[in-house]
């Protein structure tokens, strides 16, 4: 078989599959809350899905599911071919949590937590040891090994935490925002950890943060979850073809520049793909905004037709859409709020 | 399963002692609550055996006596004799030299007479007597019947073919309530006089009616040796040795075999060994607390996402629990017996030196209230529910099991691990070892308040 081809069926191998998820609770007044209505989720071997949502979105109530710590009130989930509810033990066999709180022992070391839950998930001897090894390796902690959890800085117990989700060597691992509070280097560390995860050892990673730019930079795909209920899904240039949404063209002028209104209305009819052009103050000076389908490709003529008409440029910004603005255009709210 | 619960349980345990704030508390508690029971029961300060003497009691004495073939008999004023028993001890006649406490006091035995025990004195009016005791002059006021006599005596009737003693009358013991050990001593003195009365008129009924089946007038001739005073002399000594036997009943309330025992040491290990069943039950909250910590910290939903059910998660607090409590309760009795030890001034046990007796109670006690943790995992949610919860369903225990100074009929009782723990634990501190089926309802608790508590946490709690 052509490599690429057999590479591309892996991919689009289904691990992960949701079917018709629901959960109710109920409120403190008693009156019902759907937490999840109709949920479908596929995820494919291989790949980094990010999942996306506001608080209260039923994010936490479908990874719950998908862990077998909370049981739907209806739908069936299927990991890498066991039922969740019927073979629950097979199933959560092939599942690795990396919580967003730090779960682990603070008074056990960095080996004997391993030790710990590497035994919880059947492993035994030298297996065992080795697994640890090299775990201990991959998060970067073999010189800080026999040392107690509650001794290490945020960023290590991080990592720690991250390890024992990954020693048993599960086919999908689910990462709840596991770089929430760490420095800027170790949480560099901890994505270049999930793209090798993906990349050295073919592991699936369902990843959930509340930053876009972690999402877009590591993401296979995205679905977005809000009220219950999976709204979007896709690659992030899909997601942001879908949503419509244009760049954004900021072009600042020297001072004293002075722009015609007729200039204005010209340069919306001439350039192509142009949607509108308006004139903002910004810090007193005047600044051009151009919305656009495809920003860079009217940027030539936009500058020249601004030196024929007498005007200097002194700075070009071009915004291009982003998952921010998919989730703010979808949602209706910032993810962090 | 049973490898991943004891995983968990290895590693509970190991957290537990290697943690010094854990293992601190761990051993402070046993050791600080045996040095209190120690201080307040073990009267550390004490010289020589224990012993109560002087009780100032006083009788009324109303019965009217009987006649018995012209012979007039008074009982009442036999009790009043017995609690001077001085006079018994040393009383002349053909009957002295067979008397115990003579013979006690010939070889040079230390003996308490029953007037070193007792300040007696006789009242005539009742209620005199009950103000007395109210007003705290008096510890005890024995109140005997006017039908006293009567009721004891056996009935010979010219004729008669048969004889029977009847009833015997309540004699009413009246104390204060804050000194209940001098009325029970009262009251084991008043109960065997009765007893031996009776017991002494169904023997002398039983001859006698040998004597009147075959000849009716020896009956009369034994009758009428009642006014001999050797009879009198060697009848109120068949009552000395009474006295010894009441006393000695009343130190039984310690180890048998140690009767010698100073009482504080009696006291100390009757009450250490009931206490060791209430300061077993802080261990359901210890593992009522590693449960809810698990949770709160997110390991226990990371280890139920493993290949690990929560039946397994469950058994292995069950288990660390078990051990742990097990291992204070040792902790406790031990330290119990080594600050008995040093009152006793020589090496004693709490539990009777019978070890196989001391785990066959202290292993299913253990598991009761392990069990009863995993019941409490199901309602307590959170860390500072754990006190009120754990509180209540304490108190619910100890009412059923009797601890509130009421009894709880059966089988109500029998539903609290209290009940079967205290009373197993002080058999145990009284010598004797009989405790199987105390065993058996303990370990049958332990399981089914496991079993009901794993039913709950599978069905009502969200991790």
């Amino acid at each position: 078989m052509d490599t690429r081809l057999a590479e591309r069926t892996t991919a689009l191998e289904t691990l992960l599959q949701a079917r018709g998820l629901n959960k109710q609770y109920k409120r403190e007044d008693g009156s019902p809350l759907q937490a999840l209505a109709d949920v479908d989720l596929t995820i494919h071997r291989g790949e980094i899905y990010s999942l996306l949502g506001p608080n209260g979105a039923g994010k936490t109530t479908l990874i719950s599911i998908i862990s077998g710590l909370l049981a739907p009130d209806s739908g069936q989930v299927v990991i890498g071919g066991h039922d969740l509810q019927d073979e629950s033990l097979a199933a959560r066999g092939l599942l690795g949590v990396v919580p967003q709180e730090l779960a682990l022992y603070e008074d056990l070391s960095a080996r004997q937590n391993l030790r710990f839950f590497g035994r919880l998930s059947g492993l035994r001897g030298n297996e065992l040891e080795q697994r640890i090894d090299d775990t201990l390796a991959f998060v970067d902690l073999t010189e800080r090994q026999r040392e107690r959890a509650s001794r290490f800085s945020g960023g290590m117990k991080r990592r720690l935490n991250i390890g024992i989700g990954l020693l048993h060597r599960p086919q999908l691992v689910y990462m709840d925002e596991p770089t929430v509070g760490v420095d800027p280097q170790s949480r560099r560390r901890i994505l270049d950890s999930v793209l090798r995860l993906r990349a050295g050892r073919g592991m699936t990673v369902l990843y959930t943060t509340h930053l876009m730019e972690e999402a877009q930079e590591i993401s296979d795909r995205v679905g977005i979850i809000d009220h219950g209920r999976l709204i979007a899904e896709g690659r992030v240039g899909d997601l942001v073809l879908q949503a419509g949404e244009q760049d954004r063209l900021e072009i600042d002028l020297v001072e004293g520049s002075r722009l015609e209104t007729g200039l204005l209305q010209e340069l919306e009819r001439n350039l192509p793909g142009a949607a509108r052009v308006q004139l903002e103050e910004s810090d007193g000076q005047g600044r051009l905004v151009v919305n656009a389908d495809r920003g860079r490709q009217i940027l030539s003529p936009l500058i020249t037709a601004l030196g024929a008409a007498g005007l200097e440029v002194r700075s070009v910004t071009v915004q291009e859409p982003n998952l921010e603005t998919v989730f703010l255009q979808l949602t209706g709210r910032a993810l962090r709020d | 399963m049973a490898a991943a619960a004891i995983l968990i349980a290895r590693k509970d345990l190991y957290l537990r002692f290697s943690n010094r704030a854990s293992l601190l508390f761990l051993l402070a508690l046993p050791l600080g609550l045996s040095l209190i029971i120690t201080l307040v029961f073990g009267n550390l300060g004490e010289d020589g055996p224990a012993s109560l003497r002087d009780i100032p009691l006083a009788i009324v004495n109303l019965d009217e006596g009987t006649t018995q073939q012209g012979q007039a008999i008074n009982f009442g004023a036999g009790l009043l004799q017995l609690f001077d028993a001085a006079d018994l001890a040393g009383g002349a006649g053909a009957g002295a030299a067979a008397c115990p406490f003579a013979a006690a006091a010939e070889s040079g035995e230390p003996a308490l007479t029953l007037n070193e025990l007792f300040a007696m004195q006789e009242v005539q009016d009742m209620a005199a007597g009950r103000n007395m005791v109210e007003s705290g002059e008096l510890a005890v006021l024995v109140v005997v019947p006017a039908d006293f006599s009567a009721r004891l005596s056996p009935q010979i009737a010219p004729g008669a073919t048969a004889l029977y003693p009847q009833a015997p009358a309540v004699i009413e013991v009246y104390s204060d309530g804050g000194r209940a050990l001098e009325s029970q001593v009262v009251s084991a003195v008043v109960a065997g006089y009765s007893e031996r009365l009776l017991a002494g008129n169904i023997a002398l009924g039983s001859a006698i009616n040998a004597l009147i089946a075959q000849e009716p007038l020896a009956a009369l001739r034994l009758a009428a040796a009642g006014e001999d005073e050797a009879f009198s002399g060697a009848l109120a000594c068949g009552f000395a040795d009474l006295a010894g036997g009441a006393v000695t009943r009343l130190q039984q309330a310690g180890p048998a075999d140690d009767s010698e025992l100073r009482q504080s040491t009696r006291l100390l290990a009757f009450v250490g060994m009931a206490q060791a069943t209430f300061f077993a039950l802080f261990a359901a909250q210890f593992g009522v607390l590693g449960v809810i910590e698990e949770r709160q910290a997110g390991t226990l939903q990371r280890i139920l996402t493993t290949a690990t059910t929560r039946s397994a998660f469950l058994a292995g607090k069950l288990l660390g629990t078990w051990v742990t409590a097990l291992f204070q309760l040792l902790l406790l009795l031990v330290a119990l017996s080594l600050f008995a030890s040093l009152i006793e001034g020589r090496l004693f046990f709490l539990w009777s030196a019978s070890l196989p007796a001391l785990f066959a109670i202290l292993l299913p006690l253990s598991l009761a209230v392990a069990g009863l943790g995993v019941l409490l995992v199901a309602f307590v949610q959170r860390t500072e529910q754990i006190g009120a919860i754990g509180a209540l369903v304490n108190i619910v225990l100890a009412m059923l099991g009797g601890a509130y100074g009421f009894t709880v009929p059966e089988p109500w009782s029998s539903l609290s691990l209290i009940h079967w723990g205290v009373d197993g634990m002080a058999r145990l501190g009284n010598g004797d070892t009989d405790v199987g089926l105390h065993a058996l309802a303990l370990t049958l608790q332990g399981l089914a308040l496991f079993g009901i508590g794993l039913w709950l946490f599978r069905r009502r709690v969200e991790v």
